[in-house]
């Protein structure tokens, strides 16, 4: 008997060094990204970032983080729309270039860290890795935002129209 | 015996042979000593008739009938009289195998001294079982032998001596020292880490809660090339644990092959239950086989309860699945 309870004991290690807080692994996981998207990232421990999703798949999480993400990155990326709906007259094209530059750093960062579940989650629960669901997130919520369409249409092709206007005016002379 | 005189002896200087014989003398055959060239001992002879026949090859041994040589090359035959051109062969490409294989009758009227140059221009090993022949030259194998053994040498020394390292990998044991480079080559989840500007890339540092120090310097050994097969064997367990989280497929699979080859009914449901979790679906089938078709469940069965009672659902779901198919009502 003594000899069968120890067989038992062995396999108790391995479910305890697996075992993690859900939730306190994605507090850690969605603060990091807030800080992401705020390039705050210097404190940030990638092993840790990445340890935490390790685990929270491991461990049949991965619905949580999954859905956690769709969240965090929609929040985000709708306060992002407002800013660049808010901003004024020329500043509107640089705000939206530069944001989607940052979108695209911190969209590679977060890949990173979620490098297990894009291997081994996304695929087998057929759903969209971590980056093209960043790329759709932002083509649903700010390109297709009917704010910033007509007005990104209208600014391109006001300066389309005076390149063209600078063209004629340097012919003429 | 034909060939015991002194002069029977060819030398060679790189790709060629150079028989000088001085004297023909009263026969009219003569057969040089053996020469190593490549893998081969071949031999020169030469038979006096109407015309001087020179035949080129290899000694009748195992090498020779397994590997025959296929060969390019040019014969030459001069003698010093006064007004004597050499006698130059087209070039040859020929598969010798015995002295039927190749002969070159030549003028015969030579007196005095001959000297017989064959100049290999490519020496190829025939493939029996038909694949294409593999040219001895350059010799590729043995270069490459050595600078892989010089390789496997200098990253030892990269470890052990830690030379350079520039990152530092904390554990709650103990620290080791590593290369960013070594780690971001073996494994994709250290070449992120080191990539964006995270703690580590700056810090140099890396905190890995999740691992011993013996167990990680066993990683790193196996990442370095140096892993020894009782440390392998002996950290198996924290290798795949390490090689499923930081995605290094080769050892990965080695830690798998490794846990399949000792199954017994004291591990069967811990490795079943490792198989489960990192997805390692040999192992689980090895697993499941060992308990059912082979009805070693029956040797477990006291254990088998408290395994139940902690695996996930769905592994569950896959053992009466499997019981299922095996099971034959009487």
């Amino acid at each position: 008997m003594s000899n069968q309870k120890k067989r038992i004991v062995k396999i108790e290690p391995l479910k305890q060094m697996v075992n993690v807080d859900s939730k306190l692994a994605w507090k850690i996981l969605e603060d990091a990204i807030r800080e992401i998207y705020n390039q705050n990232v210097s404190d940030l421990s990638f092993e840790e970032l990445y340890r935490n999703a390790y685990y929270m798949i491991l461990q049949r999480f991965g619905d949580k983080l999954y859905s956690g993400l769709v969240t965090t990155l929609t929040k985000h990326i709708r306060e992002v729309s407002e800013l660049i709906e808010a901003a004024q007259g020329d500043l509107f094209l640089e705000v939206l270039k530069r944001k989607w530059e940052d979108h695209n750093k911190a969209l590679e960062m977060i890949q990173g860290i979620l490098m297990y579940m894009d291997r081994t989650f996304i695929p087998s629960t057929h759903r969209t890795p971590v980056y093209q669901l960043g790329l759709n997130l932002w083509r649903d919520n700010i390109i297709h935002s009917s704010q910033i369409q007509t007005r990104l249409l209208k600014t391109l092709l006001d300066l389309v129209q005076r390149d063209e206007q600078v063209k004629l005016y340097l012919g003429e002379e | 015996m034909t060939g015991s005189s002194s002069d029977s002896k060819v030398e060679i200087i790189s790709r060629l042979a150079q028989w000088r014989i001085e004297s023909f003398g009263p026969c009219s055959y003569r057969r040089s000593d053996s020469f190593k060239l490549g893998i081969w001992n071949w031999h020169i002879s030469i038979e006096k008739n109407r015309y001087l026949y020179v035949r080129l090859f290899p000694e009748p041994s195992r090498v020779s009938k397994e590997q025959p040589p296929l060969a390019r090359f040019v014969l030459r035959v001069s003698s010093c009289g006064p007004n004597r051109r050499p006698y130059i062969s087209p070039i040859h490409e020929r598969l010798l195998r015995t002295s039927e294989d190749f002969v070159w009758p030549v003028d015969s009227t030579f007196l005095g001294r001959i000297v017989i140059d064959v100049e290999f221009l490519d020496l190829k090993i025939c493939q029996l079982n038909g694949g294409d022949p593999i040219s001895i030259w350059p010799g590729d194998g043995a270069t490459q032998c050595l600078a892989t053994q010089r390789t496997l040498c200098c990253l030892s020394r990269m470890l052990n001596e830690e030379i350079l390292t520039d990152v530092t990998i904390n554990m709650s044991g103990g620290t080791l020292r590593a290369h960013k480079a070594i780690l971001s080559a073996s494994s994709p989840v250290f070449q992120s880490m080191f990539l964006h500007d995270l703690k580590e890339k700056e810090s140099s540092m890396v905190d890995i809660e999740d691992i011993s120090v013996e167990s990680c310097m066993a990683l790193l050994s196996y990442l370095y090339g140096t892993i020894k097969q009782d440390d392998f064997w002996r950290h198996r367990l924290a290798l795949l644990g390490a090689a499923h989280k930081y995605d290094i497929m080769d050892l990965k699979d080695a830690c798998e092959e490794s846990l399949l080859e000792d199954i017994n009914s004291g591990n069967v449901l811990e490795r079943l239950q490792e198989a489960w979790l990192y997805q390692l679906d040999k192992l689980k089938k090895g697993c499941l086989m060992y308990l059912f078709d082979f009805g070693k469940i029956y040797d477990v069965k006291d254990e088998i309860d408290a395994f139940f009672r902690n695996a996930d659902r769905e592994l569950m779901e896959e053992l009466f699945h499997e019981l299922l198919t095996v099971w034959k009502p009487a």
